[in-house]
């Protein structure tokens, strides 16, 4: 699993949608964590952290920049071709699931969910990474 | 925290015990809830079992014992934490406490503080994840505040751009977001409305479905209903939707949306330039704030700058007594910081108030597009200068009024398009909003080129309404009579209709208006239009005042300079000029009008002075004053001085005493208070509808509008004007102040920068920065106050100030400062373009009123 110390990037539109997410990895045990509010803002949040950024959980419905263009660009950086990407969606989108995981993304959440599927699919995102 | 929301039952089967506890519970805030046996208790549980957090029962009860409660309960409702108070414990009981989950057994009688710790610890964690829950359902709500009203933007957009997709597309991301964001916080209904909503326009996107008219009302009525939703978030949780699902049950099979050309609505935002930038929806980082904080801080600054003035006031004198003293002088230094720093301060008081009227006016155009639906009438909806920000207490006014108002324009004042046609007129009706700010107010025109308000109409409405007789009607004049279309009660809609007509909405639309301390100008012409003027003043943290200062009845009161029309010595030729009419006091004034006198002792319930002619001994003078248009005259025993002054507004409860504005520091620490004219007349009971003059002006109304022009004297040649309106203040200004920063004059004014120009050379086409060389002591200078910048014109002479009612012949002169010429008492006289004049000095207009009164005109 993650370790508790990494710091996460936590991308969507909503504010409310954010805390949720930071919550929910807060009783996970996580604490570092930068937000942003769509893929543009996400990109820059990625290059200005001053630590490297270990795992990504990011809406795929925003406006401007949507997660699929963040995702793209993510995986066609060097420095974070390889960080965990989690997307967050609704079931309605389950097409762009699999767009999605095509592009890259290493699980994805349906929203809504408990900190324990957060946690579990987290795990599963690490294994697919890193075992 | 409100915590009567959460619920304590208490079960017990002696009563009077009952009612112990459930005083006990309420003391902690909680809301009792009472079971006098085991029956009961199951009851309330089914019924509100998720609300309650607590159960505190009796063990030994007739029939079901408390333990054995316990049991029965403890499948569905195991998470409530359950105390039992009994009389005795025996090692069983203990035993299959443990295995019931029983929190605590207390002695019987139980020991209230042990209980009251008992219930905050087990339920403070549950009570803190609730309010965690709610904080999230109200940031959720505030995030998707704008969210909504962009969804009826993009379905009116929908309606007149049927095919385009990317409508669509921003549909569904946005219902996506409700959905599924509601979805997480825990507004299950809400999530599962807008997932239909969702469906729905994924059904377009998919091209299994086509824009219809039922599909847009379809859309419209349940986006009604998902702002229901919205707005009551918690409570939606626990109704039954099934029915509201229906709303979107739209039949596939049906006549397209229209082509564009046959549209009822369109929303042209013109100070917009088209099309709206996306990423408005983006929100930046914010925090919200109380309107009551924002509004203590814009009290609060009012007072800094009171004792801040009082300070430097104090400083001044020191300095004067004790000239040369090192520490004084840094002390000056630093207050003068200060007040600077004040000022800006509150300068960002008043911006972190304001709202933008965009936002204000974004439900019009639904109203537009209902009412014509449901009228068959056709209606453009204009907007301009709506990239105005105004202060909050301004937008609230103009939210509740508009609606009406606009709605009133569709309803009565546009005409059916087979009407409009007969009359000459384009079938589709033009309202048109108007947003400027003059001076210190902010003005908003609402204007339709409909058929006017009828006079005839008005007075025989008054006759059978009996609200007035036929003798008073009759004296009205035609502004009076336009005004009474605000009266409560009245309306002029021949059939009431379900949209408008209850003449309950223009009634209110005043009242919030003059309670802001604004008015309502309505001009209206038969055949081609009305339009309503609301002018309303910008909220001040402070006043501050030339005023005079008076004694009555041996008290010293401020008068307001800008309110006082004339100051005249009481002698013997004046006292004939007083008159008594029906035991009141008139005085005649300027040969031709009586003016009523107030007693301000008496209304102030003073000793009285002057009340008989006999009387008048002690009275020195006579002031006559005068708000808008009303005119009256007050007694005064001794004029004392003039001064500048620092209103403060009256404490709270001392702010229905409206004869006063406020009150002011004088001499020493005495407070004195600020008379107020237009209180003066509503405690006087003197109306303030009435004009005291009014000759020849019903004519004039009837045939145009008028407006005011200053007159000034720049050469021998020709007579120039400019108008006043857009004037800030008319000023003489004394040589020696002139400083030069750059080569450009300027001085110090009201603790800003006045820059000065010589209206002569930028006429001629010049850049203005020289100034006559044959200045005097004293010049005069017209001052504009614009974008925050203080623009000073110097003239050689201001001749007059005219009404003027001929329209501008414009394209006379290929002069670019010179608007065009009017006939004026037999003389021609060229209109100053002072907006060009703003260009040349680089000035951006900020409005364009001129040019929407000439559009309205000539749409008419």
């Amino acid at each position: 699993m993650f370790a508790p110390e990494i710091r996460i990037l936590v991308v969507d539109d909503m504010k409310t949608m954010r805390k949720i997410v930071m919550k929910s990895l807060k009783t996970l045990g996580f604490s570092d964590f930068i937000e942003a509010e769509d893929g543009a803002k996400a990109w820059e949040q990625l290059n200005n952290s001053e630590s490297k950024v270990g795992l990504i959980v990011s809406d795929w419905n925003m406006p401007n920049c949507t997660g699929l263009d963040f995702l793209k660009r993510v995986r066609a950086n060097a420095t974070y071709k390889e960080t965990p990407f989690v997307l967050l969606t609704a079931e309605s989108e389950l097409d762009q699931v699999r767009e999605a995981v095509a592009s890259g993304v290493d699980n994805y959440i349906v929203k809504p969910f408990s900190a324990d599927i957060l946690g579990k699919k987290l795990e599963v995102a690490h294994k697919k990474r890193f075992a | 925290m409100d915590l009567s929301q959460y619920k304590i039952m208490c079960v017990d089967d002696e009563k009077d015990v009952l009612m112990l506890r459930s005083d006990f519970v309420l003391d902690l805030g909680f809301t009792p809830i009472l079971a006098t046996n085991v029956e009961e208790a199951i009851a309330h549980l089914n019924n509100c079992g998720e609300e309650i957090i607590f159960i505190l029962s009796d063990y030994e009860m007739p029939g079901t014992k408390g333990l054995e409660f316990r049991r029965m309960i403890f499948d569905d409702f195991s998470q409530i934490p359950f105390a039992i108070i009994s009389g005795y414990l025996t090692k069983e009981m203990a035993l299959e406490g443990i295995d019931l989950k029983i929190c605590a057994f207390l002695d019987k009688p139980e020991d209230e503080e042990v209980l009251k710790q008992l219930i905050n610890k087990e339920t403070s964690a549950f009570i803190e994840e609730k309010e965690e829950e709610l904080e999230l359902i109200e940031g959720f709500i505030d995030d998707t505040k704008g969210l909504l009203a962009d969804i009826e933007e993009i379905i009116l957009q929908l309606e007149t751009e049927p095919t385009e997709l990317s409508n669509i597309d921003d549909l569904m991301r946005l219902l996506h977001t409700i959905k599924g964001t509601g979805s997480c916080v825990g507004l299950k209904v809400l999530s599962k409305f807008a997932h239909k909503f969702e469906d729905l326009a994924t059904e377009i996107k998919k091209g299994e479905r086509q824009v219809t008219v039922d599909l847009i009302n379809g859309f419209l009525k349940a986006y009604d209903y998902l702002k229901f939703l919205m707005e009551n978030a918690v409570e939606s949780e626990k109704i039954d939707i099934s029915e509201n699902l229906k709303l979107l049950d739209i039949s596939k099979t049906n006549n397209d949306v229209q082509t564009a050309e046959s549209l009822d609505v369109n929303t042209e935002l013109q100070a917009s330039g088209g099309k709206k930038s996306k990423d408005s929806l983006v929100k930046k980082e914010e925090i919200s704030v109380g309107i009551d904080i924002l509004d203590s801080f814009m009290e609060l600054s009012g007072n800094l700058t009171v004792s801040r003035n009082t300070a430097v006031k104090m400083i001044n004198n020191i300095q004067i007594e004790f000239t040369n003293n090192k520490s004084i002088e840094s002390l000056s230094t630093a207050l003068n910081e200060m007040n600077k720093v004040s000022t800006q301060m509150q300068n960002l008081i008043v911006e972190t108030r304001k709202v933008s009227l965009r936002n204000v006016y974004k439900p019009l155009p639904r109203i537009v597009r209902d009412v014509t639906r449901d009228t068959g009438k056709k209606a453009t909806l204009l907007f301009e200068g709506d990239e105005l920000r105004v202060d909050n207490s301004i937008a609230k006014v103009l939210t509740n009024s508009l609606v009406h108002m606009v709605r009133n324009s569709v309803d009565h004042a546009i005409e059916s398009p087979e009407d409009r046609a007969s009359g000459k007129k384009v079938e589709q009706g033009k309202i048109k909003i108007c947003s400027y700010e003059e001076g210190e107010n902010v003005v908003v025109e609402v204007s339709d080129d409909g058929k006017g308000i009828s006079t005839e109409l008005i007075k025989n409405k008054l006759i059978s309404n009996g609200a007035f007789s036929e003798a008073e009607i009759s004296e009205m004049s035609k502004r009076k009579l336009l005004s009474m279309i605000f009266h409560p009660g009245f309306s002029t809609a021949a059939a009431v209709t379900d949209i408008s007509g209850r003449g309950v909405g223009m009634d209110m639309v005043m009242t919030s208006v003059k309670k802001l301390g604004g008015q309502i100008i309505t001009e209206s012409k038969v055949g081609f239009g009305t339009s309503f003027k609301m002018i309303l003043p910008k909220p001040k943290s402070v006043l501050i005042l030339d005023s005079l200062f008076v004694t009555v009845s041996d008290k010293k009161f401020a008068i307001p300079q800008d309110e006082i029309d004339r100051v005249i010595h009481l002698d013997e030729k004046v006292k004939k000029n007083l008159r008594y009419a029906n035991n009141k006091m008139f005085l005649k004034y300027e040969d031709d009008k009586l003016l009523p006198v107030i007693h301000i002792d008496e209304i102030l319930g003073l000793n009285k002075v002057g009340k008989d002619k006999k009387d008048l001994k002690n009275v020195t003078s006579l002031i006559v004053l005068r708000h808008d248009e009303t005119q009256c005259v007050v007694l005064i025993n001794e004029i004392l001085d003039v001064e500048e002054i620092v209103v403060k507004k009256l404490q709270h409860s001392l702010r229905d005493l409206e004869v006063f504005l406020g009150v002011t520091y004088g001499e020493g620490d005495d407070l004195y208070l600020v008379l107020s004219t237009k209180g003066l007349l509503e405690a006087a009971q003197i109306s303030l509808d009435e004009d005291t003059v009014d000759e020849g002006e019903d004519e004039v109304l009837e045939v145009a509008n008028y407006t005011d022009f200053i007159e000034v004297g720049l050469n021998s040649e020709a007579n120039y004007m400019l108008p006043l309106s857009q004037v800030y203040s008319l000023e003489n200004i004394k040589k020696e102040n002139i400083q030069y920063s750059v080569g450009a004059p300027i001085l110090s004014y009201k603790e800003n920068t006045l820059h000065l120009y010589c209206l002569v050379d930028l006429v001629d086409g010049g850049n203005g920065l020289s100034l006559p060389n044959n200045l005097s002591g004293e010049f005069k200078v017209i001052v504009f106050y614009l974008q925050d910048i203080f623009v000073g014109f110097v003239v050689p002479d201001i001749l007059d100030i005219n009404k003027v009612y001929d329209e501008i012949n414009d394209g006379l002169s290929d002069n670019k400062s010179i608007l065009g010429a009017i006939r004026f008492n037999e003389r021609i006289i060229n209109i100053i373009n002072i907006f060009h004049l703003f260009d040349v000095i680089g000035l951006h207009r900020k409005k364009t009123i001129k040019e929407a009164e000439l559009d309205i005109s000539q749409a008419a």
